[in-house]
C-alpha cells in the first residue's frame, strides 16, 4: 500500500466515525462528546432497530448497499469504520466533496 | 359482524388440511405465481409457482417420512424467505408439527440460544429444519446443548427434489395439529399454542371474507414467519386465497422503510400488514421527494395490528402518503392474539376507521363514556375493527367472571372454532385459558387478557391483565427483563426488581425499578445503570426508557410472592419511590417526560433538579 492510499484510508475511517457518532447521538438522544468509538454500541442501549435503521443512513450517505448485520458484526463504531473502508473500500471523502 | 363477500378463490368445500389445499393449487393451477422473495426488499429474488412449491414440499415431506418423523415437532430456523416457506408446508406434507421460531443471530449466539432451548425442551421437538448457512454457525459455535445434539438437523436447500415422488399423503385431518405458536409465557416457561388445520382453514376463510381477500388480491408482506400475523394473514392467506405474495425480509424493512412502500407501489400491492411502529417508521424517516414516485391507490387493506394503535401515527400516515394515493379508508385496525389463530377483530376492506373520543377519568374507572373530541379529558383511541365473521366476544369481569354491563370496561373473552384447542403439553393452564366460563355459566370462551369494551359494535382495547410488555410489536416479559438486570451486579437484590412499560403519546416505553441489597459496598451506580441498559438493549432488543435503583422495600410483594409491578408502577408514577439513583442522561427522555400526564410532572421536576 502507498503512503498516499494509507492517509486516504485513514481519512475516510475518521469521516465515517465522525458520521456515526453524530448519528447515534442523533438517534439515541445523548451527547456526542459522550460516545467513544471504541465501546460496544449497545453500551449506549442501541436495539436491534436502531441498529438497522443507522445502517440504512449508511446506506443512504455512501451510497452503497450494506448487510442489515453491520454492526451486530461489527459492533464498535471503530470496527464498523475499518471494515468499511478496508474491507468494502468506502470513501466518504467523495460524497462529501 | 364484518360484511362477507363473495369468494371467487376459495378452494373447494371440504378441503380440512393445508395439505389438500396446496395439492388442489399444485393440481389446478400449476403455473400460477405464488411467491416471490424480494433480495434487500428491493430486488427479484428467487419465486415459486404452486406446482415448483409442490414439488419442494413433496420432497421435504418425504425427506421427513425416511426418518418416521410422523408426529414429531420440528423447530423451523430460517432467514426470512421462500425455503422457510416450502419448509413448514413440508413439515405438514410430513405428518410433522412445525415450530416457527426465530433463527439464532450469529453474533450473539449465546443470548438468543436460552429461549430456543426451552422451546426445544417444552416442545420436545427431535427435528430442526434449517439452512446450510445456519446448521454451520450453530455447528462452528460448539455449544454446549445436549437436546441440539439428540436433534436430527436437516438442511432442506439441500434435499434431493427426485425425492418428491416418493411422497407419500399423510393422511392429516381437521384436527391434525399443523404448527405451534410460541408467544405466551417467559422465556423460563414458554407456552406454545396448538394450532390444527381446522383453526387456520378455518381463519383463513374468516380473514378472505372479513379483510376483503379477491381474485386481484396481491400481498407484500415482511413480517417474520414466525410472528402469527406474518405466518397466518402474511404467508398463508396467500396460498388459501390463490394470490401472489412478495416476500421481504423484516430488517429489509427497518433497513429502508420505503422499500415497503416502493414494493407495493411495483406490484400493486392490495394487502399488507404491519403493527403502528412500522407505520411511525414510514411518518419519521421517508423523506417527501421519495413519495412523489409512489402508486399506494391499490392497497385496500392496510392491517394494523400486533401492538396497541395510536391514532396519531394512522393520521399522520394517511396525510404523509395520500399524494401517493393511499386511501383512510384502506387503514384496517385490528385486534387478535395466536391463541385465536390470529385475528378477533377487524376493520372490513375499505371501510372507514372508526376513531372514537372517550372520557379519560372515566376509562380509569373502567366505564366507557363518549367524550367530545376536543375537550382536554378525552383520550382519542382508534377501534379494532368489528367481530371478523362469526367470531363472538364477551366482556367479563376478570375477578367475578360476570358479564360487563355495556358500559364497562372488562377482560376480551373470544369464542370461536377457530379458537386453538390449548398450549402443548399444559392441559391445566389450557383449561383455564381456553375453556373459561363465564358466572352465568356461557362458555367455553378464550380469555385473551386484555381489557377492552365494545362500542357500537367496535372493539375498543384498553390494556392488559397481565403484566406484559408489547413494545415494536414484540412481547416481553417482565420476570425475564428483570431476570436480566438481576445478573448484572451483586448489588443489585435478586427478585426485588420490576419491569413495566408506561404510555408515552400512546406508545409503550420500559421503565425498570430495581432494588438495591441492604449492606452493600460503595459502587458506581452510573456504571451499573449503564451495564444495565446494555444488557437489556442486547438480550432483549429494547431501549430503556428509565432505570431506578431504589432502597429496600420499595418493590412490594403479593402475600404469595410475586412482584406487584402494577404497584410499582403507581409509585414511579407519583414520584413515590425510595431513589437511590436514576438514570436521566437522555435529554429525549427528558423531553418526552413533559408529555407526560400531570401525574408526572413532580417526577419531572426532580429529574430536572438532580442534573
Amino acid at each position: 500500500m502507498t503512503q498516499a492510499t494509507a492517509t486516504t484510508e485513514i481519512f475516510a475511517i475518521e469521516a465515517i466515525q465522525t458520521w456515526m457518532v453524530n448519528q447515534i447521538a442523533t438517534q439515541l438522544s445523548i451527547p456526542a462528546a459522550n460516545i467513544k468509538v471504541s465501546e460496544p454500541l449497545t453500551r449506549y442501549g442501541l436495539d436491534s432497530i436502531d441498529s438497522v435503521t443507522i445502517v440504512g443512513d449508511l446506506e443512504d450517505w455512501l451510497g452503497e448497499d450494506l448487510p442489515s448485520t453491520l454492526l451486530w458484526d461489527y459492533p464498535t463504531i471503530a470496527k464498523a469504520a475499518s471494515y468499511l473502508v478496508e474491507e468494502i473500500g468506502v470513501s466518504p471523502a467523495a460524497e462529501a466533496a | 359482524m364484518t360484511q362477507c363477500l363473495d369468494t371467487p378463490t376459495a378452494p373447494p368445500i371440504g378441503t380440512s388440511t393445508l395439505v389438500e389445499l396446496l395439492r388442489w393449487r399444485a393440481t389446478q393451477q400449476p403455473n400460477k405465481h405464488a411467491y416471490t422473495f424480494l433480495v434487500d426488499g428491493k430486488s427479484e429474488g428467487s419465486s415459486l409457482t404452486y406446482a415448483e412449491l409442490d414439488q419442494q414440499v413433496r420432497a421435504i415431506g418425504a425427506k421427513l417420512q425416511q426418518h418416521n418423523a410422523k408426529g414429531e415437532r420440528a423447530l423451523l430456523l430460517y432467514p426470512q424467505g421462500l425455503e422457510v416457506i416450502a419448509a413448514f408446508l413440508g413439515c405438514l406434507y410430513g405428518g410433522v408439527i412445525a415450530i416457527p421460531v426465530p433463527p439464532p443471530d450469529a453474533s450473539r449466539l449465546k443470548r438468543s440460544l436460552p429461549r430456543l432451548r426451552a422451546i426445544v425442551q417444552d416442545a420436545k421437538a427431535s427435528f430442526a429444519l434449517t439452512t446450510g448457512r445456519i446448521l454451520e454457525t450453530l455447528e462452528s459455535a460448539g455449544l454446549d446443548f445436549p437436546e441440539f445434539a439428540d436433534m436430527t438437523w436437516i438442511a432442506t436447500e439441500e434435499v434431493d427434489l427426485g425425492l418428491a415422488d416418493q411422497w407419500q399423503d399423510p393422511a392429516a385431518h381437521g384436527d391434525t395439529l399443523a404448527y405451534l405458536q410460541y408467544t405466551s409465557g417467559s422465556t423460563s416457561t414458554p407456552k406454545g399454542v396448538m394450532i390444527s388445520h381446522q383453526d387456520i382453514l378455518h381463519h383463513s376463510s374468516y380473514l378472505q371474507r372479513a379483510c376483503g381477500y379477491t381474485e386481484d388480491s396481491v400481498t407484500i408482506t415482511w413480517m417474520p414467519y414466525f410472528h402469527d400475523y406474518g405466518l397466518v394473514e402474511g404467508l398463508t392467506q396467500p396460498l388459501y386465497n390463490g394470490h401472489p405474495c412478495y416476500v421481504m425480509a423484516p430488517f429489509a424493512f427497518i433497513k429502508k422503510p420505503i422499500h415497503w412502500l416502493q414494493a407495493m407501489s411495483r406490484y400493486g400491492g392490495t394487502h399488507s400488514q404491519a403493527p403502528n411502529f412500522a407505520y411511525d417508521q414510514c411518518n419519521r424517516r421517508i423523506k417527501e421527494a421519495q413519495i412523489a414516485d409512489l402508486d399506494l391507490s391499490r392497497w385496500v387493506g392496510a392491517g394494523n395490528a400486533a401492538e396497541p394503535i395510536n391514532p396519531k401515527v394512522m393520521k399522520e400516515f394517511a396525510k404523509k402518503f395520500a399524494p401517493a394515493g393511499f386511501r383512510w379508508e384502506a387503514f384496517a385496525p385490528a385486534y387478535g392474539l395466536a391463541e385465536a389463530t390470529l385475528l378477533v377483530t377487524t376493520s372490513p376492506r375499505l371501510q372507514t376507521p372508526v376513531l372514537r373520543a372517550f372520557d379519560t377519568s372515566a376509562l380509569e374507572k373502567n366505564k366507557v363514556l363518549e367524550s367530545a373530541p376536543d375537550r382536554d379529558s378525552a383520550r382519542i383511541m382508534a377501534g379494532c375493527g368489528q367481530l371478523v365473521c362469526e367470531t363472538k366476544v364477551a366482556i367479563v369481569n376478570p375477578d367475578t367472571k360476570t358479564q360487563c354491563a355495556a358500559d364497562e370496561i372488562g377482560e376480551i373473552w373470544v369464542s370461536d372454532p377457530g379458537v386453538a384447542g390449548g398450549y402443548w403439553n399444559r392441559p391445566e393452564e389450557s383449561e383455564e385459558t381456553f375453556r373459561a366460563h363465564t358466572a352465568e355459566g356461557e362458555g367455553p370462551f378464550l380469555r385473551t387478557g386484555d381489557l377492552g369494551f365494545m362500542h357500537q359494535g367496535e372493539l375498543f382495547v384498553t390494556g392488559r391483565i397481565k403484566d406484559l410488555i408489547i413494545i415494536r410489536g414484540t412481547n416481553h416479559y417482565p420476570q425475564d427483563i428483570e431476570w436480566t438486570v438481576q445478573q448484572i451486579h451483586p448489588a443489585l437484590r435478586p427478585d426485588y426488581g420490576a419491569a413495566f412499560s408506561i404510555d408515552v403519546d400512546n406508545e409503550e416505553k420500559l421503565v425498570v425499578v430495581q432494588e438495591v441489597e441492604r449492606q452493600q459496598q460503595e459502587f458506581d451506580t452510573e456504571e451499573v445503570i449503564t451495564s444495565i441498559r446494555q444488557a437489556i438493549a442486547e438480550i432483549h432488543e429494547l431501549q430503556v426508557y428509565a432505570v431506578v435503583l431504589v432502597k429496600p422495600g420499595n418493590i412490594l410483594k403479593t402475600s404469595s410472592g410475586k412482584i406487584q409491578r402494577r404497584a410499582c408502577k403507581a409509585s414511579f408514577l407519583a414520584d413515590e419511590l425510595g431513589v437511590l439513583a436514576d438514570w436521566s442522561e437522555n435529554p429525549k427522555i427528558k423531553s418526552n417526560y413533559k408529555n407526560l400526564q400531570s401525574e408526572v410532572d413532580s417526577l419531572l421536576e426532580k429529574i430536572q433538579t438532580a442534573h
